[in-house]
This record gives C-alpha cells, sequence and structure tokens, in this order.
C-alpha cells in the first residue's frame, strides 16, 4: 500500500513545467478574475465577466476540465496531473481554500458538479454525434450549466417529477415547475434538465434529459432568498420551445443517465481547512490567560472534530483510488456502497464541524465582522452552507438507502418498504 | 498511490481466511474460550507452522522480517476469526521490546525460541491505579545485593496462564518525570513469590492479576537500561496498538457479513428484516465503523512502515476510531439479530466481548485522544 504518490523524476518534470505554465497564465491573464463577495448575489457584473474570460482561456489549454480527453476540450490528463492545475488555481479560488468543496464562490474555476455531472450524463448515454457537437463547448468552460432536476413535488422522489416535453415537429415544447435549481457560476446559458417525454411508458423509463439553452422564450427564472451560497432558483418552463437536437441520447434513458453519473473523483482526499482553522485558532488564542487549546474542553472538541476529518479525508482518498482503477481497467474490488457512504458523510460532517467551531470558540463562531469574525468570516458562513449542503444530490436518508442496496448487492436485491 | 494489497499480502491474506475459515468456525472459537486456559497448543503449533509466529521479527532471529502491514493483513484475518492465542502477548509486545530494548545476548537468547513459539512471553504493564501511561507503573523494583527485588500487582494481564516469562514493566526510582526511573524485567513464572490467578468475567481474552510478593531476580533479567524502559517501550506499545486496530477491523468485517446475511435470511411480517429501513441504519453504521476504521489503520501502518514522523499521531487516531468502533458495530450487530444475537451457540457474543476489552487495552480512547491532542501540539 502506499498513500501517496510517488513519482519518477520524469514525472516530476512534467509536472513542474505544468505547474510553471499555470503560474505564467494566472499572472498573465488571472489578474481581478475573482475575489469579490463570497455572497453571488451582490457580485458585480463586470468581475462575472472577467471570470468567464479567464475560464475560457484555462479551456483554451484544456484546463477547465483536464481530464476530458483532447478531442473533446480537455487535456487528456490523469486525475493526478490535474490536480496540479487545481493546486495552482487554489490561489484563485479563495474561497474554495476555506474549505467550501469546489467552492462557494461564483467565481471559483474548478469544475463543480454541475459542470462534471452533465459530462458525465453525455458520456454515459450520448451518441457519439451528440458527443462530438455538445462536450467542446461545456468541456472548455464556455458554457454555464446547471442540473435542472428537482420539482416542488419530486425532490427525493426525483423520479415523480412533473415536467414534460412533448415533441412537435422538429422540436420540443416543454412545461413544468423546476426548484432548488442554480449553482456557482451564474447566470447559467444551458439548463441539464429532467423531463417527462413518455406519459404511458413505466417509472423510470419515461424520462429523457435535455440540454435547454436559456435564452429562449417561455424560461423564467426566479431567486429563491436562501440561508447561504450557492443560491437556488425556481424555473418555470411555460410553453417553451427549443429544437429537437437538444435531446441527449435515445430518449427514454434519463433516470438510468441521472443515477449513474459522477465526476472524475476531483479533489477527493484532500484535508478541508475549517479542521486546520480550529487547530490554529485555538492554539493562537489567549483567554483568560491562557491558549484556548489548553482548555481540556476545547482540546477534546478539537481533537474529535480532527478525527472526524481525517475519516472524511481517508474514505475520499479510497474513492479516488478506486475511481483511478475503474478508469485503469484494474479494480479488483467492485465500487458498491462507497460513493454514497462519502455523500453521507460529507453531508454530516459539516454540520458536525459548524458545532465543533461554536463549542470550541464560541459566540465568535457566528460572526461574520473582523476583526471578532475567525477565518475572516467564513466561519459564520460555514454554519450557514453546512445546513443547505444537506440536500443537495438527495438527502441523508435517501443515501442510506442507496449505501444498503449497495451492501448486499445488486444480485440479493430486497424490495424496499 | 495505490490502496490495494502487495500479491504477497494477497496471498497471506487468503491463505489465512481459508485456513482459519475452514478450521476455526465460531464453534471451535467458543470451545477454546470456554477452555480454562482459553489456549489451544494444537492452534499455536499451526500458526507456527505456517510462519505466522515469527514473522514480524527478523530473519537473523529465525522470523521473516515482514512489515507492519503484513502483520496488520494477518491481525486482520485473526479478528475476522475472533482468534485468541498469546500472539500478541508474545511476539509483538513481548518479542519487539526485546528487539528494541535487549542486548545482543538477550536477543539471541530469547528471540529465535520466541519466533519458533517455544517461548510465550506474557506483558504486564497495568496495575490497580489503571492506564496505560508511565504515570500508572508503580511497581517497585528495589536494588539488594546486586539483584533487584519486584513488589506490586500488575491487573488485567493477558496470557499470563501460558506464559513462560512475564515482561513486567517496572519502577526502579520516582524521582524526576514519570517516563524516568522505568525498567523492564523478564521474570520467569516460577519464580519464588510470584502468584498469578485468571480474572473471572466477561473479558475477550483470560486476563490475570498477577501479585508479586518479594520476587527477587538477577541483573541479568533486565532488558535495557535501567530506568530507560519506557522509551523503546512507547515504540513497542505503538506497534502493538496498530496490529489491535487491524484485529479490530477484521472483527467489524465479519460483523458486517454475519449481519447483513441475517437481515437478508431473516423474516419478519413476511419480508426480510433487511426491509427495514430502521434495520438497515444499523448495517450502515457497521459499514461506517468499519470503513473509518481501515483506512486510518492501513495508513498508519504504512507510515509506521514508510517510518514517517507522524506515524504516532495516525497511530493514535487510528486507535480511538478502531477502539470506539468495535464494540459500537458489535452493539448494531446484536441490534440487527435481536434473539439469536444472545445465543451462545450462534457465537455473535464472542465479538461483543473481544470488542469491549479490546476498548481498554493498550488505552482507551480518551486516552489516545489525549495524545493525538499533544501530537498536534495543543
Amino acid at each position: 500500500m502506499r498513500f501517496e504518490n510517488v513519482y519518477t523524476p520524469e514525472q516530476e518534470r512534467a509536472r513542474e513545467a505544468l505547474r510553471k505554465e499555470v503560474r505564467e497564465l494566472i499572472k498573465a491573464k488571472g489578474k481581478g478574475v475573482s475575489g469579490g463577495p463570497v455572497d453571488d448575489r451582490t457580485i458585480s457584473r463586470d468581475l462575472l465577466k472577467r471570470n468567464k474570460e479567464f475560464r475560457i482561456e484555462l479551456g483554451k489549454k484544456g484546463w477547465f476540465m483536464p481530464t476530458m480527453p483532447k478531442k473533446y476540450g480537455g487535456a487528456g490528463l490523469s486525475p493526478d496531473m490535474a490536480s496540479v492545475i487545481y493546486d495552482e488555481l487554489d490561489v484563485l479560488n479563495e474561497w474554495a481554500a476555506d474549505g467550501f468543496p469546489g467552492g462557494v464562490g461564483p467565481t471559483s474555476f474548478v469544475p463543480n458538479d454541475h459542470s462534471t455531472g452533465m459530462v458525465g450524463i453525455l458520456n454515459k448515454i450520448g451518441t457519439e454525434e451528440q458527443k462530438d457537437r455538445m462536450l467542446p463547448p461545456l468541456v472548455r468552460g464556455e458554457l454555464v450549466t446547471w442540473e435542472v432536476f428537482t420539482e416542488p413535488e419530486a425532490g427525493s422522489d426525483l423520479p415523480s417529477l412533473q415536467t414534460t416535453a412533448v415533441r412537435d415537429g422538429d422540436e420540443y415544447v416543454i412545461n413544468g415547475h423546476k426548484m432548488w435549481i442554480g449553482g456557482n457560476n451564474a447566470p447559467p446559458d444551458v439548463l441539464m434538465t429532467l423531463a417527462i417525454t413518455d406519459p404511458n411508458a413505466p417509472r423510470h423509463r419515461n424520462i429523457s434529459v435535455f440540454l435547454i439553452p436559456c435564452n429562449i422564450p417561455g424560461v423564467h427564472i426566479y431567486p429563491i432568498d436562501c440561508l447561504a451560497p450557492p443560491y437556488k432558483n425556481q424555473i418555470i418552463f411555460e410553453d417553451a420551445r427549443f429544437p429537437a437536437s437538444c435531446a441527449v441520447g435515445e430518449g427514454g434513458d434519463g433516470w438510468v443517465a441521472f443515477n449513474t453519473r459522477g465526476g472524475d473523483g476531483g479533489r477527493e482526499g484532500e484535508r478541508r481547512r475549517p479542521i486546520d482553522e480550529l487547530i490554529d485558532y485555538s492554539k493562537e488564542t489567549i483567554r483568560n490567560g491562557q491558549r484556548l487549546s489548553q482548555d481540556p474542553e476545547v482540546q477534546e472538541i478539537v481533537t474529535k472534530a480532527y478525527v472526524d476529518n481525517e475519516i472524511h479525508r481517508l474514505l475520499g482518498l479510497r474513492n479516488r483510488w478506486m475511481a483511478e482503477q475503474n478508469r485503469a481497467g484494474t479494480a479488483k474490488k467492485r465500487t458498491t456502497y462507497e460513493g454514497g457512504q462519502m455523500t453521507v458523510y460529507n453531508k454530516q460532517l459539516g454540520p458536525r464541524n459548524a458545532d465543533a467551531l461554536l463549542k470550541a470558540w464560541g459566540p465568535v463562531a457566528l460572526i461574520a465582522n473582523e476583526p471578532w469574525g475567525p477565518m475572516r468570516g467564513a466561519a459564520e458562513m460555514y454554519h450557514r452552507h453546512a445546513i443547505e449542503q444537506t440536500h443537495p444530490g438527495g438527502t441523508i436518508e435517501i443515501n442510506k438507502l442507496r449505501m444498503f442496496r449497495s451492501v448486499i448487492g445488486p444480485g440479493t436485491r430486497i424490495p424496499a418498504s | 498511490m495505490d490502496l490495494s494489497l502487495t500479491p504477497g499480502q494477497q496471498m497471506l491474506r487468503d491463505a489465512a481466511r481459508d485456513f482459519l475459515t475452514r478450521e476455526y468456525p465460531r464453534k471451535v472459537i467458543r470451545e477454546i474460550d470456554e477452555t480454562e486456559s482459553g489456549f489451544s497448543p494444537e492452534l499455536w503449533r499451526q500458526m507456527v507452522d505456517m510462519g505466522w509466529v515469527g514473522m514480524i521479527l527478523p530473519e537473523e532471529y529465525g522470523g521473516m522480517g515482514s512489515s507492519f502491514t503484513d502483520l496488520g493483513v494477518l491481525y486482520e484475518e485473526m479478528g475476522a476469526a475472533c482468534l485468541s492465542s498469546p500472539h500478541h502477548s508474545s511476539v509483538v509486545l513481548g518479542g519487539l521490546t526485546i528487539l528494541e530494548a535487549g542486548n545482543d545476548k538477550q536477543k539471541k537468547k530469547i528471540l529465535p525460541s520466541i519466533a519458533s513459539g517455544q517461548r510465550i512471553l506474557a506483558f504486564a504493564l497495568t496495575e490497580p491505579d489503571y492506564g496505560w501511561g508511565p504515570g500508572s507503573v508503580k511497581l517497585a523494583a528495589t536494588r539488594k545485593n546486586g539483584h533487584f527485588v519486584l513488589n506490586g500487582t500488575k491487573l488485567f494481564v493477558p496470557d499470563v496462564q501460558v506464559a513462560d516469562q512475564i515482561l513486567v514493566v517496572a519502577r526502579t526510582s520516582s524521582r524526576g518525570s514519570p517516563e524516568t526511573g522505568i525498567t523492564l524485567f523478564l521474570v520467569d513464572k516460577g519464580t519464588a513469590g510470584l502468584s498469578s490467578r485468571i480474572l473471572e468475567g466477561w473479558t475477550g481474552d483470560k486476563l490475570s492479576e498477577v501479585i508479586f510478593n518479594n520476587v527477587e531476580v538477577p541483573a541479568s533479567a533486565v532488558v535495557g537500561r535501567v530506568g530507560g524502559g519506557w522509551a523503546p517501550l512507547e515504540r513497542v506499545l505503538e506497534k502493538a496498538s496498530i496490529a489491535m486496530c487491524a484485529y479490530s477491523v477484521g472483527g467489524m468485517q465479519r460483523l458486517l457479513d454475519i449481519s447483513v446475511e441475517y437481515s437478508q435470511n431473516r423474516i419478519a411480517f413476511g419480508v426480510p428484516i433487511g426491509t427495514f429501513q430502521r434495520v438497515q441504519d444499523h448495517v450502515i453504521e457497521i459499514v461506517n465503523d468499519l470503513e473509518a476504521a481501515r483506512w486510518t489503520t492501513y495508513e498508519a501502518l504504512w507510515k509506521l512502515d514508510e517510518r514517517q514522523s507522524d506515524a504516532p499521531l495516525a497511530i493514535s487516531m487510528a486507535s480511538v476510531i478502531a477502539s470506539e468502533g468495535f464494540p459500537h458495530s458489535a452493539e448494531a450487530a446484536h441490534r440487527v439479530h435481536a434473539g439469536i444475537g444472545i445465543d451462545k451457540e450462534y457465537g455473535l457474543y464472542l465479538y461483543t466481548k473481544k470488542a469491549r476489552s479490546l476498548q481498554h487495552y493498550l488505552g482507551d480512547p480518551v486516552h489516545h485522544r489525549k495524545q493525538v491532542g499533544r501530537l498536534l501540539g495543543m
């Protein structure tokens, strides 16, 4: 076993060369493209524009989704080489570095679930023609995409969705109400939408996927006043017409695609920053004449949180390794519950970390203003963000159900109650 | 990064798993557990034959010079079978202490007989003032005419009933910090003034009380330097702890396997009980305990093999997780199994009582959490 990567001198040279190249691009074109407020509702149009321009610069080099094949606009790099790029971009992903995976700020340059999920679906069910046509602008970061799945009456029970897309000649007409939609890189260009195309087909086989352009009549986007970024929206489709060429796959395969989409393992297996902040702040802060960390109760809270976060790191490392093995075709063990387990752990860890911050530090953990709010005020946002993150992609309970079904294996599946 | 076992480790795992599944099902483990000594000479002989006993010791002393990850792989399989043997006391704690602290003469004389299984050591550290740190060691060793005289009580000592000698952690001086003044002695069990009895109760291994009443030993019984016993011992305790974490991982894996199987076969209200989400939750708790313990344990083993400076932190962290996770998993398994879980013939209880003993063995979660805090510089 080896829990870290070891590189040959040749690989080291390649990594160093790539690192240098990324740094040069950041130096040349990366000025003023990120930063700004973490609250993506107050970000200026100007910053968004500069941000998009830089994302396209990255895309030109294949570095927006570096693990994608070159023919689709990626750089064809291994996940490990891609991590060189992500590490360098952390300089710009100010808020990502504060422990919000994928970046909370609208100016994150690491592709988020919305982008990688869409690529995953296209890879899974897209025809060659669709992949050739649709993937490059997504992979090059030219188009901002949102996943448009959930509805007011179809959250955890997503297959109960009611939005319909009806074929009419060379077009589809879509009608429906989508809820809790949106990601970081607002505003979107394309909506990856699940809709019922065959109301008479059995459940799970009646849904198709579409990449719908936003700039067509009948698409209405309304922001929802949520607890924390990334802020969510409602979308109303009102007799919106789009070309039939926006359909992905053969039709009726939307549920399968949704259920099996996945990222590239990305940055899993790295430690979250709040735990380092928790340790450092506790060691550096003097209260009542002694370091906070000298208080036995604070010590216990911090060490428990440390252990908790180390488990998270190692489960992520395991998943990343399994993803690499699957990609290379060398996996000896079939991946089963690991993805669901990580999702559950992730969703439970956020609130536990927030709780640890509050218990160890007291009310300053709820304050945004400097100098009192630790982590430049991000500690307080962590509380809101952790709650908000427990729902996307299915609740903890839904993911536990998925996990159990994977534990017992597909061959021995027992009916759900 | 490569988190797979080497081909050699896979062979070791498969061989151990095949052998233990075939020869030592829960029924046999229970029969051994119910004997007075809790020891099977037959099993010990087989372990010697398969090369398990000496593997961690260097080749020059009759061992195989295996890595700690190799040892972890074996301990995981022993944990899955819920095996009891003096391997941990005699080889890991005893043998590695002689290797770390002993002089050449002691190593040459003692280690080959440990590796061949002919000599069995017990390891006595804890006392009525219970604790795994140096401060809890009170048993006094005083000099007398070039000899040492030991007085005091050691408590909860495994494998005394089958040991030839006991490695005793004693105090030769009370001055300075608790670490200074710790001296290690290798004492023959038949020495005058030494008496022991197995403590009855619900323990995973047979634990003994050992009373030292003016036990006189020659100076040659000292292992290492007088007053310098703690530093080498601390390094051995780390290795011994992570081996037991691997044992717990194996135990949790078996708890998961039998719980999943039972949840699919047991019918209630006309359906398998695994259909009920409340039952599923218990199974998922075991998966979470297991995977957390597995990967923290193997990372720590890897760090130990690589001699990384933060290996002690990784070991204490894995110890916190495994020593909490194993009993917690056993409890969850009982929730899944309900009635059949208390039937001794079914044998789930073997894991439960082992997990409870192991929670305290070599330091409880509080002890290891404090270690984590200390190593994080808090």
